[in-house]
């Protein structure tokens, strides 16, 4: 058995795409033997008809639904790092907010999403709230997590160093929370993507969420996969980002 | 005040002074004492082990030395002060069992940490590297300054942490089994480059370990230790076991040493209730 690390890139590619061949093969064979109607599910090759016929009213709806997710991301995560920091600080607000705010974390927040449009109106402001509220508690949780996970001698040793609060947090509390912080990015962005769409289906006629929402009423069903897979480029886009930018700042775990 | 000040040199003759030290953690009936009646006085430039079963509070005497743990009662004196001072003044140097590197800092930049942290320090320019530098090529780790923590060894790792204790050049460096978890072979190269280091620093060394051969070979003294509660059975002055200027692990009369340690160990171990 011979293997180069060339051959052996493409074989760990190859297999996967076989995998892909294979469920478009399911897609054409079920929709053939059960002859299932263009409105109901479209054949691959009619998704891709539209996705070159409409491409601008994709790119169009796309547009709004990145803008708010890619704000709702920055948004949730940015609040979530400050409220974390202040929870690691102050064992006070710490004690009284955080078991709250685990509490809030189980509300559906498809539930809450019609009271946030009743607040924030119908125009981008309610989807990047959503989008913010669902990336918030994984890296609430997470950051937390991430700060207090230094070790009972790293501890020491600052004291040994009679380093301060300040130094202790950013010299290693904050390095500690790093990969913590990574793996809860992975999730919110794509859950960030989520809540955009969410967002759009309540109140709105531009974005992909809306898209989906006329293209499904209208058995537009070309239209309805087509606005799909746009939410699923978006959302590997953002988590492709992210895994860049975890390679770039946190080196010391790969 | 005790004694530490000569009154005509002026001098401090101790690194550490203990006087009837006791810990106790908790209270109540959940109270649990970790050291009793501690009296130690540790004289400067000397190299002084500390030994015993897990439980006789040998680290915990490390980290009151260190001012990590407070006393529940009796007196200390560091350096003729406190110990919170003494660490300001990077007076102390620890070295944990664990090398406690960063793992997202270079052996140069671990090494480098005390420059950092702390109200001692200055700026990291380029000259203030040039101590954490030096300090990398006494413990024979020069050329490695880039590596992580993780493409080094134990005893590499150990040897990081040894320089990183010795920024500042601290007058008592005080080490909590940091050779523990390495193998034998290691361990002894380790001993030596330790004694080496000894020498050329005039560094105070308070060693905790729980190997008899370490402590004998290391130690101008040996403090022998027992648990429950964790006390002092005795403190052995191993001069008489060493020839001088040379000691040999094989040698009748430095076993001889490590006999009369090993019987004083298993007697602190039947005094003391289980």
């Amino acid at each position: 058995m011979s293997s180069s690390p060339i051959r052996d890139k493409a074989i760990g590619v190859l297999w996967p795409l076989l995998g892909g061949v294979s469920i478009l093969a399911l897609w054409y064979f079920v929709i053939i033997v059960f002859k299932v109607p263009d409105y109901i599910a479209p054949a691959p090759h009619e998704v891709l008809k539209v996705v070159i016929d409409q491409f601008d009213l994709l790119v169009a709806n796309t547009i709004p639904t990145l803008q708010e997710s890619v704000l709702g991301f920055l948004l949730g995560n940015g609040v979530a790092i400050l409220i974390a920091i202040m929870f690691v600080h102050n064992m006070t607000v710490s004690r009284m907010y955080y078991p709250i705010a685990i509490l809030a974390n189980t509300i559906p927040i498809i539930a809450i999403s019609p009271i946030l449009v009743l607040i924030f109106g119908l125009g981008m402001a309610p989807k990047i709230v959503i989008s913010a509220i669902i990336c918030f508690f994984p890296t609430l949780v997470n950051m937390i997590r991430g700060f207090n996970s230094i070790s009972h001698s790293e501890l020491e040793l600052m004291r040994i160093l009679s380093a301060n609060k300040r130094e202790v947090f950013w010299k290693l509390r904050m390095q500690r929370s790093l990969p913590f912080l990574f793996s809860a990015l992975r999730i919110a962005s794509t859950t960030c993507v989520i809540g955009a769409i969410v967002g759009e289906w309540i109140g709105s006629n531009l974005g992909l969420g809306a898209l989906i929402i006329q293209a499904t009423f209208n058995y537009r069903s070309g239209l309805l996969y087509a606005a799909i897979l746009g939410a699923s480029l978006l959302a590997i886009t953002l988590f492709a980002i992210v895994v860049l930018l975890e390679k770039k700042f946190l080196r010391w775990t790969h | 005040m005790l004694g530490a000040h000569d009154p005509i040199s002026g001098k401090i003759d101790s690194a550490a002074n203990l006087r009837n030290v006791r810990v106790t953690f908790g209270q109540g009936e959940a109270s649990f004492t970790a050291v009793e009646d501690v009296s130690l006085k540790i004289n400067q430039g000397e190299l002084i082990t500390l030994i015993g079963p897990s439980g006789c509070g040998k680290s915990t005497l490390l980290r009151i030395i260190a001012g990590l743990i407070p006393q529940s009662a009796g007196e200390i004196e560091i350096l003729g002060g406190t110990a919170e001072d003494a660490r300001k003044r990077r007076d102390i140097g620890f070295v944990f069992q664990d090398s406690t590197l960063l793992p997202w800092r270079s052996a140069l930049e671990n090494v480098a940490l005390p420059l950092e942290v702390g109200p001692g320090k200055g700026k990291k320019s380029k000259k203030a590297m040039a101590e954490p530098k030096q300090l990398l090529e006494m413990v024979g780790l020069g050329g490695r300054e880039n590596a992580m923590p993780r493409e080094l060894s134990g005893g590499m790792r150990q040897r990081v942490a040894i320089a990183r204790a010795l920024v500042g050049s601290p007058r008592i460096l005080l080490m909590d089994e940091p050779f523990g978890a390495l193998d034998e072979i290691t361990r002894d190269r380790l001993n030596e480059e330790l004694l080496q280091i000894w020498r050329e620093t005039g560094a105070t060394i308070v060693f905790v370990t729980h190997t008899i051969s370490e402590a004998a070979y290391l130690g101008q003294r040996v403090v022998v230790m027992a648990a429950n509660p964790g006390r002092i059975i005795e403190v052995v002055d191993m001069k008489p076991f060493k020839q001088e200027n040379k000691i040999s692990r094989d040698d009748m009369l430095f076993n001889e040493g490590i006999s009369h340690l090993r019987h004083l160990l298993s007697q602190g171990e039947g005094e003391g209730g289980v």
